[in-house]
C-alpha cells in the first residue's frame, strides 16, 4: 500500500445525518475525509447508510430525505449549493459509478451516445470530438475493438463491459472525485479482479480520490488506503487499512472479518464467528451505543450512553468503551 | 437519439436494424405473423359463416334482404350458391372464395363488395391513423407531466380530467361537440368529408378537410387520451426509478434530458404496444364517428349494411377491417422493433 | 383471498371513489327497481305537449321528448336495460373468459399455445364491427345483443385468468392437491379460482361499464333492441331535436356517462383496496 499524500481533503463530510421525513435517523453524524490520491473504502452491512452517504455526496438523494451537516468538495458545500450549480458539479467533478452494470446503462441508447451525452453536457466541443474522446475513453478501459463497440446497445455487451462503459462515463470529464458503490458485487470473480485492477490503476493515473463502497473487506484491503467502518449510520472505527484490518478494535469490525468466509485473521475472532442478531432497523435503534444489543463485550455503561468517536492515534478513530483487545 | 449520434454511421447501425426485419432472421418471425394472420382471418370467416347460417332465413334472404326478388330469382341464386349442399361444404366453398378477395356482391351499390370498401377504405384509414397519433402524443404529455407532479393538485386535475374522458363514450363527445362547435358557435361544419360541391383544391381542399375532420378526431380521441395518460403515467413512474434514471441524473445533465431522452423513450414502450391493441377498437369506434359526421368511410358503410340488410356488404367490411388491423399491427411491430434495440425477432 | 369482509367493506366505504361510485350506483339500480312504480305506464307513453324544457311543467321533471313522451320515464327504464345488458353480458363473458383462462393457464403447454392464439385473434377483430354484425344480422333482441357484448369481450378476461393460473398453479398448495389426487375440475374450480377472484372482480367493473356504452351505442345507431326504451335510444332520437331542444340528449346522456363514470371509480376503488401493492399503478 502506498502512504496517502498528506495535502487538505478533497472531500470533507462534517456531522452529516440524514434524515426520512421529520426524525427517522438514516445516517447520523458522519465525518470522513477523502484526499486526492486517496482511496477510501467505506464498508459496512447492507442498510447500514453507505449508499445514502454516496447519494448525499452526489446530491442525488430523494426529496423526501432531509441532511442535516456539511458536505465539502473542493471548497463549495454540495448541502448547500442550489439545483443548477450542483448540476454542473456532477459528472465534471464529482462522479458516481453504480452497483449494478446490467441495469446503469439506458437499453435504447447507444453506448457510444450515452458517454457523448456527458462530454458534451460539461466541455464546449463539436459531437466529432466527443465521439472521438469516447473512443479514447474506451481504449482507457480497455473496451476491446472500441470503434466497432460504439454504436453498441447495453444489451449486447457483457456485464464486465458494461461496467467498463459506466466506468468511462464516470470518468469521462476527469472528475476529482469518483465515488464506487459496490462496483463488482454483480460481476464474476475474475471480472471483478480486472475491473478493481482498472479502477486502482485510474485512479492512479489521475490522482483521484476514490470512496469506495462495499461490504467485501478482500476489496477493501486489495485497493483501499483507509478504511471507515459503518454500523447503523454512524461511523464505528476508522484508519489505515492494513491497521484496521490487521488489528480490528471494535467489536464489530472484529465481527465483520470473522464473519468472512476466508477465515479468521484475528486473535479471539472465534467467539465471534457469526454476529448474532440483525441491525436495528432506522426507527428502533437503542439509545446508548448502537451496536451493544449484539455485541459480546457489551456492559451496562454501553446501554446508558452512546460513546463518542474518538482518535486512537494519529490516523484511527473508535466508537466504542470496551474495544477487542482491552481497554485503550 | 439521432440528434445526439455524433459518428457517422450510426443512422446506417439503425438502417441495419430495418434491413436486418426485412431480410435477416426473419422467415420464423414472419411465419408467426402469417400463422397468427390466418388464423384470424379464418375466425372471421367462420364467424361470418355461422352468423349467416343461424340468421332467419338462408343466405339468400339475408342476401335478399328488403329487395324484390321473386321466388324463382331466389331458387336460382339457391342453386347457385349451392345451398342445396351439405354446411361443411358450403363453408369450404365460402373460405375459397374469400380467400380470393371474392367478397360478393352489394346489392345495396350495385357494385362488387370489394369495390365499394376500397373506395370508402381511405376516409377510415386517415380517421384511424390521425386519432392515434393524436390521442398518443397528447395522451403521453400529459402522463408525462401526471408523473413529474405525483401527488400535487395537477396530478389530481389531470387523473379526474383523464377519469371523465374515459368514462365519456364517443358518441357522447360527438354530440357535445356538434352541439357546441356548430349548433351554439358555428365554428365548424356539422358533417360530411369535405364541403358538398367544393371546387377547392390542393392546401385549400386539404384545409377544408382538415375543418371537416377536426371533430370527428376529436371525439374518437378523448377515450384514447385517456388510456394513453393512464398507461404514461404508470409507465414514467416505473422507469423513473430505474436504475439508468440515476446514472444519467449523476451525469449532470439538464432535468429536461433526464426526462424527455433518457426516461421518455423507455416508458413510451409500453404506449407503442397499446397503440396496437387499441387499433382494432378504433376502427370500431368509427362506425359511430363515420355514422354521426356522415363520414364516407367503412364505418358509414357497416351501418348502411345493417340498415339496408346488406349482409354481403357489411362482413366485407368486417373482412377487410380485420385484415386492416392485422397489417397495422405488423407495422407496429416494426415500430417497435426500431425504438427497443433489445427485441430480437424470434 | 382469504379477507377480513368487515374491514373490506370498510376501507372500501373510506375510498372516496369508492364512496362516490357505489353512491351512484345504488342510484341507478334504485332507479331501475323504481321504474315499474313510478312510471306503470312505461316509457313510450306519450304523455303530454312534446318539447317542453326541463322545469317548466312540475309533472315532468325531466322534460318531454319530440312526440311529448315523459323523459323522467325513459330514463328510469332506460336504467333497467342499461343495467341488466351491462351484468348479464358481464357474466357471460366472465364464464367464457374464465373457462378459457382457466384451462389455458393450468394445462399450459400446446392447450395454451392454442387458446392463446384464439384468444389474440379474437381480440385483432375490430369488437364493436362484430357485435354489429352479430345484432344486424341475427336481430336485434336484449338476449342477441347480451350474447354480442359477451362473445366480444370475454378475451381480457381470459388473458387475466390465464395469467393468474400461471402464477398460482406453481405454488405450493396446488402442488398437494396434485399429489393427493384431487381431479383437475377440482383443482381449477375449487383450489385455484377462488384465489384469483380478486383480479376477476376488479375486471368486471370495467366490464359492465364497458357492456353498457356497448349498448348504449347500438341503440344510440337505431340497432338495439326496438321494444326496449334504452338511454341510447333516446340519445339517438334526440339527437335530430339537437337545435331545439338539446336536452333531450342531454338527459339520457348524463345518466350514462355518471353510471360509467361510477362503475370506474368502484373498480378503481376495489383496485387499490383489493391489491395494495399495485396502488401507484
Amino acid at each position: 500500500m502506498t502512504t496517502p499524500p498528506r495535502t487538505e481533503p478533497l472531500l470533507a463530510v462534517n456531522e452529516l445525518s440524514i434524515s426520512y421525513g421529520a426524525g427517522i435517523p438514516l445516517v447520523q453524524e458522519l465525518n470522513f475525509t477523502v484526499r486526492r490520491g486517496e482511496t477510501v473504502g467505506l464498508v459496512g452491512e447492507s442498510g447500514c447508510g453507505k449508499s445514502l452517504t454516496a447519494l448525499a455526496v452526489m446530491g442525488l438523494l430523494p426529496p423526501n430525505l432531509k441532511t442535516a451537516g456539511g458536505i465539502d468538495l473542493g471548497g463549495s458545500d454540495i448541502t448547500k449549493l442550489d439545483a443548477r450549480s450542483l448540476r454542473k458539479m456532477r459528472g465534471s467533478q464529482m462522479a458516481m459509478i453504480f452497483q449494478e452494470p446490467l441495469t446503469a446503462l439506458n437499453p435504447v441508447m447507444t453506448i457510444g451516445s450515452q458517454v457523448v451525452e456527458v462530454l458534451l453536457a460539461h466541455n464546449k466541443i463539436t459531437k466529432a470530438e466527443a465521439a472521438k474522446r469516447t473512443l479514447e475513453l474506451f481504449e482507457l478501459v480497455r473496451i476491446p475493438d472500441a470503434a466497432a463497440r460504439f454504436n453498441d446497445y447495453p444489451h449486447r455487451l457483457s456485464g464486465g463491459m458494461r461496467q467498463r462503459v459506466v466506468i468511462a462515463i464516470a470518468i469521462a470529464c476527469n472528475p476529482s472525485l469518483l465515488i464506487a458503490d459496490e462496483p463488482t458485487t454483480a460481476l464474476d470473480v475474475t471480472v471483478q479482479a480486472q475491473i478493481l485492477r482498472l479502477l486502482k490503476r485510474l485512479q492512479r493515473d489521475a490522482d483521484l480520490g476514490l470512496l469506495l463502497i462495499t461490504h467485501d473487506l478482500g476489496v477493501v484491503r486489495q485497493v483501499a488506503d483507509r478504511i471507515v467502518v459503518m454500523y447503523a449510520g454512524c461511523v464505528v472505527e476508522e484508519g489505515p487499512v492494513d491497521e484496521v484490518l490487521d488489528n480490528p478494535r471494535h467489536p464489530y469490525t472484529a465481527g465483520l472479518l470473522a464473519a468472512r468466509p476466508h477465515g479468521s485473521r484475528t486473535a479471539g475472532a472465534e467467539r465471534l464467528a457469526d454476529i448474532r442478531g440483525t441491525v436495528p432497523a432506522p426507527h428502533a435503534r437503542p439509545g446508548g451505543c448502537l451496536f451493544e444489543p449484539r455485541c459480546p463485550n457489551a456492559q451496562a455503561d454501553c446501554r446508558a450512553v452512546r460513546p463518542p468517536l474518538s482518535p486512537l492515534s494519529a490516523d484511527r478513530a473508535l466508537r466504542c468503551y470496551h474495544p477487542v483487545g482491552g481497554a485503550n | 437519439m439521432s440528434t445526439l449520434d455524433p459518428v457517422a454511421g450510426v443512422t446506417a447501425q439503425k438502417r441495419g436494424r430495418l434491413t436486418r426485419f426485412v431480410t435477416g432472421p426473419l422467415p420464423r418471425y414472419v411465419l408467426r405473423r402469417l400463422s397468427q394472420a390466418i388464423l384470424v382471418m379464418l375466425l372471421v370467416v367462420i364467424g361470418s359463416f355461422i352468423l349467416v347460417k343461424s340468421a332467419p332465413g338462408d343466405l339468400v334472404d339475408v342476401i335478399g334482404g328488403n329487395s324484390d326478388m321473386t321466388a324463382e330469382t331466389m331458387e336460382l341464386l339457391r342453386q347457385q350458391y349451392g345451398l342445396d349442399q351439405p354446411s361443411y361444404i358450403q363453408l369450404f366453398h365460402y373460405m375459397i372464395k374469400l380467400a380470393t378477395f371474392d367478397l360478393g356482391y352489394s346489392p345495396l351499390n350495385a357494385a362488387p363488395v370489394l369495390d365499394v370498401i376500397l373506395g370508402r377504405l381511405p376516409v377510415t384509414a386517415i380517421l384511424v391513423v390521425v386519432s392515434v397519433t393524436i390521442s398518443m402524443s397528447i395522451g403521453t404529455v400529459l402522463g408525462v407531466i401526471s408523473a413529474r407532479n405525483v401527488g400535487k393538485p395537477v396530478d389530481l386535475g389531470l387523473s379526474i380530467l383523464m377519469l371523465m374522458f374515459y368514462a365519456t363514450p364517443s358518441f357522447v363527445i360527438a354530440i357535445a361537440f356538434i352541439l357546441f362547435f356548430s349548433v351554439f358557435w358555428n365554428l365548424l361544419p356539422i358533417a360530411g368529408f369535405a364541403t358538398v360541391g367544393t371546387r377547392a383544391t390542393g392546401l385549400m381542399y386539404a384545409w377544408d378537410v382538415a375543418k371537416h375532420l377536426v371533430m370527428p378526431v376529436g371525439a374518437l380521441c378523448t377515450f384514447y387520451i385517456a388510456i394513453y395518460g393512464r398507461i404514461g403515467r404508470a409507465a414514467m413512474l416505473e422507469v423513473l426509478k430505474l436504475d439508468y434514471v440515476r446514472t444519467a441524473r449523476a451525469k449532470g445533465i439538464s432535468e429536461r434530458r433526464v426526462i424527455y431522452v433518457h426516461a421518455l423513450r423507455n416508458a413510451m414502450l409500453p404506449l407503442v404496444t397499446m397503440a396496437g391493441l387499441q387499433v382494432s377498437s378504433l376502427v370500431g369506434g368509427a362506425v359511430l364517428i363515420e355514422t354521426i359526421f356522415g363520414l364516407p368511410g367503412m364505418g358509414r358503410t357497416a351501418f348502411d349494411a345493417v340498415s339496408e340488410r346488406d349482409a354481403n356488404l357489411l362482413l366485407g367490411v368486417l373482412f377487410i377491417s380485420s385484415l386492416s388491423v392485422v397489417v397495422v399491427n405488423f407495422i407496429i411491430d416494426m415500430i417497435y422493433m426500431v425504438l427497443d434495440p433489445r427485441v430480437e425477432l424470434a | 383471498m382469504t379477507f377480513d369482509r368487515k374491514s373490506f367493506l370498510y376501507r372500501f366505504l373510506r375510498h372516496p371513489s369508492g364512496l362516490v361510485g357505489i353512491i351512484i350506483i345504488l342510484t341507478t339500480i334504485a332507479m331501475a327497481v323504481l321504474a315499474g312504480w313510478v312510471y306503470p305506464d312505461g316509457p313510450w307513453t306519450i304523455a303530454g305537449t312534446p318539447r317542453q324544457w326541463p322545469g317548466v311543467n312540475q309533472a315532468y321533471p325531466l322534460g318531454t321528448d319530440s312526440l311529448g313522451r315523459d323523459l323522467a320515464a325513459g330514463v328510469l327504464h332506460g336504467a333497467r336495460v342499461s343495467l341488466a345488458v351491462g351484468g348479464a353480458a358481464a357474466l357471460f363473458s366472465i364464464i367464457i373468459g374464465t373457462l378459457f383462462g382457466g384451462v389455458s393457464g393450468y394445462y399450459g403447454g400446446w392447450v395454451d399455445d392454442v387458446l392463446m392464439r384464439i384468444t389474440d385473434a379474437m381480440q385483432t377483430i375490430p369488437s364493436f364491427l362484430s357485435a354489429i354484425a352479430i345484432v344486424g344480422i341475427v336481430g336485434a333482441s336484449l338476449p342477441t345483443i347480451v350474447l354480442a357484448i359477451a362473445i366480444v369481450s370475454w378475451p381480457m378476461i381470459a388473458r387475466l385468468v390465464r395469467a393468474e393460473f400461471l402464477r398460482l398453479r406453481t405454488y405450493d398448495f396446488v402442488q398437494s392437491c396434485r399429489i393427493i389426487g384431487m381431479s383437475d375440475f377440482r383443482i381449477i374450480f375449487g383450489q385455484i379460482l377462488p384465489n384469483c377472484l380478486a383480479p376477476i372482480i376488479v375486471a368486471s367493473s370495467v366490464l359492465v361499464a364497458t357492456a353498457i356504452i356497448v349498448e348504449a351505442s347500438l341503440s344510440f345507431l337505431g340497432l338495439g333492441d326496438p321494444n326496449q326504451m334504452s338511454w341510447g335510444t333516446i340519445l339517438g332520437n334526440g339527437r335530430s331535436a339537437l337545435r331545439s331542444a338539446w336536452y333531450i340528449t342531454a338527459v339520457p346522456a348524463s345518466a350514462l356517462v355518471l353510471t360509467v363514470l361510477a362503475l370506474n371509480l368502484i373498480g378503481d376503488a376495489l383496485n387499490d383496496v383489493l391489491n395494495p401493492r399495485l396502488k401507484e399503478r
